[in-house]
């Protein structure tokens, strides 16, 4: 794990490093320079009160807003600048706070739609052409395995809007997945979920991060120190604290941006 | 039973323009105003190239796929910065505009006079001449237009279309180019209302711009509205409805210029009802009244 800003010369290919970012919404200061650095493996918890920024800092890394000032780099390459397609391409899945999917087709469908996000080097490759045969061909071993994963193997041919709001979430996940990632970014995964859904949401997360990093912005501290193993403290739009949970929820300023 | 295949040639013609507009409407989600501009383009393609160069049936079709592709650049481009009503409007100035040229560019339209003379098409040496000749190239070009979008639907870019329709943003999120998704199916989209538009012309043999206003427009959208968006029976459907019922209204009684304004408002009326009491219309699956990404 690394912390802090820095020149993104000489950080290798999976870090994610940003650095200085500025965005203001109508004079409100959402991101105020603010800089950290992902190492690219592990759970980080991103925790703020609410309108600290947190959402704000997905949203600029993965390019849905782009900065008014400061820079996002993934090892050299710079994300600022580029849409969020090809954000995803170069390895950054993410979820949303409202949680989205296709709600219309089916849980596999979804999946396949999501899996086919990587093929062809612009985004939308001769691939998607392909025969809906031979597509599902090839994707069925991984459909299968994420399926079993986010423990929906069941509700497969389901439409996706039948699905529980749990169930939801753990589809938004299982679609993140699909995918090889160098980092997934999470917003908000436990929130509103079922405390049996919790238990599957934490396993997931585990396995996504055997060879990835998972970032995740969550409220409950319980769960920060069960599973993360740094977690990130933003308040105003600026880094307060970056440590081990335990170190960092033992803060003052954590306490009193939370507490007040 | 000229009057018979006359009829079979319009539900033809409007099938394939609607096969063309659900296409974006029915799958991308896109609601476009601009369908009559392409199939003018289409027609103007036809009746300048055949009567002022020359050129054989095959090449006015490719020449009328490439002028039309490229026209559907002024309608995707804008689609990436502008959404729903906002992206209405612009396809409505689209068609406008076109419209406006068809009127105004007298020296290459002739304007309000029109076209005509539009000599018959030769296919390979076969001259298309009678009108039951007509429908069997009118069948050939709608049977390439739905065997593209049943292909284009099924797979994976039709499920890319799927979430283009439902969540743009979320669509993008996954990997998806979504401005070269638009650029493709604006472009298809165009291409096969251009063919229509073509075979109209030579069809015909004479066209004008009151052929292709935005009135005109707003039928292809009923037709899909109606006969059912993004379900691949729909268009046939909702054309058939669509020419057979001002034909249905003729019989009953009404004299002609009634039974064109009684037209309209038949429309209307059936347009109102199919959104109260089946908003995917009869064939349909995707429903108008439900907003996107409605879960």
């Amino acid at each position: 794990m690394m912390s802090g800003s820095g020149d993104p010369a000489g950080l290798d290919a999976t870090t994610l490093n940003c650095h200085e970012l500025g965005l203001s919404f109508g004079g409100h200061k959402v991101l105020n320079g603010f800089s950290v650095t992902f190492a690219g493996a592990g759970i980080t918890a991103v925790v703020g009160p609410n309108g600290a920024g947190k959402t704000t800092l997905f949203n600029v890394i993965t390019g849905f807003i782009q900065p008014d000032s400061g820079e996002c780099f993934l090892g050299d390459k710079q994300l600022t600048g580029r849409r969020p397609h090809s954000i995803a391409r170069l390895g950054i899945g993410r979820t949303f706070q409202d949680v989205r999917f296709i709600a219309r087709l089916s849980v596999i469908d979804n999946l396949l739609l999501a899996s086919n996000a990587v093929s062809g080097p612009t985004g939308i490759g001769l691939r998607a052409f392909l025969s809906e045969k031979r597509i599902r061909e090839e994707h069925s071993d991984r459909c299968a395995e994420v399926l079993e994963t986010i423990g929906l193997t069941q509700k497969a041919g389901d439409t996706a809007s039948t699905l529980s709001f749990g169930q939801q979430k753990l589809l938004s996940i299982g679609c993140c997945l699909m995918n090889p990632r160098k980092y997934y970014l999470l917003d908000e995964p436990f929130a509103g979920v079922h405390p049996e859904l919790v238990v599957t949401i934490t396993e997931t997360l585990k396995k996504m991060s055997k060879s990835s990093e998972v970032i995740f912005i969550e409220h409950d501290f319980e769960i920060i120190e069960k599973i993360a193993e740094r977690v990130v403290a933003i308040h105003q739009g600026h880094l307060i604290v970056d440590g081990p949970p335990d170190q960092v929820f033992d803060t003052d300023s954590v306490l009193e941006a939370f507490v007040g | 039973m000229e009057y018979v295949l006359h009829i079979l040639m319009l539900i033809v013609i409007y099938s394939v323009l609607a096969y063309s507009l659900d296409f974006i409407v029915g799958h991308g989600g896109l609601v476009s105003l601009a369908q009559a501009g392409f199939f003018g383009i289409g027609a103007y393609a036809a009746a300048l190239l055949s009567l002022k160069f020359g050129l054989s049936l095959p090449t006015v079709f490719l020449a009328s796929i490439c002028l039309t592709a490229l026209m559907s650049l002024f309608v995707s481009v804008p689609s990436f910065y502008l959404q729903d009503d906002y992206f209405v409007v612009v396809t409505f100035c689209f068609q406008m505009i076109v419209f406006s040229i068809f009127n105004n560019w007298l020296e290459v339209t002739r304007g309000a006079l029109g076209i005509p003379g539009i000599p018959l098409p030769v296919l390979f040496g076969w001259e298309i001449s009678s009108k039951s000749e007509f429908i069997v190239l009118g069948l050939l070009i709608l049977a390439f237009s739905a065997l593209c979008i049943w292909g284009l639907t099924r797979g994976a870019f039709g499920r890319i279309l799927h979430g283009l329709r439902e969540d743009e943003v979320y669509t993008e999120s996954l990997g998806w180019n979504v401005r070269a998704v638009k650029i493709i199916a604006f472009a298809v989209s165009a291409v096969l209302a251009g063919l229509a538009g073509s075979l109209y012309g030579f069809y015909v043999a004479y066209i004008d711009p009151t052929y292709f206003t935005v009135m005109e427009s707003i039928l292809i959208l009923s037709i899909v509205i109606v006969g059912g968006a993004g379900s691949f029976a729909g268009p046939v459907i909702g054309a058939s409805v669509l020419v057979l019922m001002p034909e249905a209204l003729r019989f009953i009684g009404f004299t002609p210029s009634l039974a064109g304004n009684m037209r309209e408002l038949v429309y209307g009326l059936l347009l109102v009802l199919i959104l109260l009491f089946r908003p995917q219309g009869i064939a349909g699956k995707y429903d108008f009244t439900q907003s996107k990404g409605a879960r």
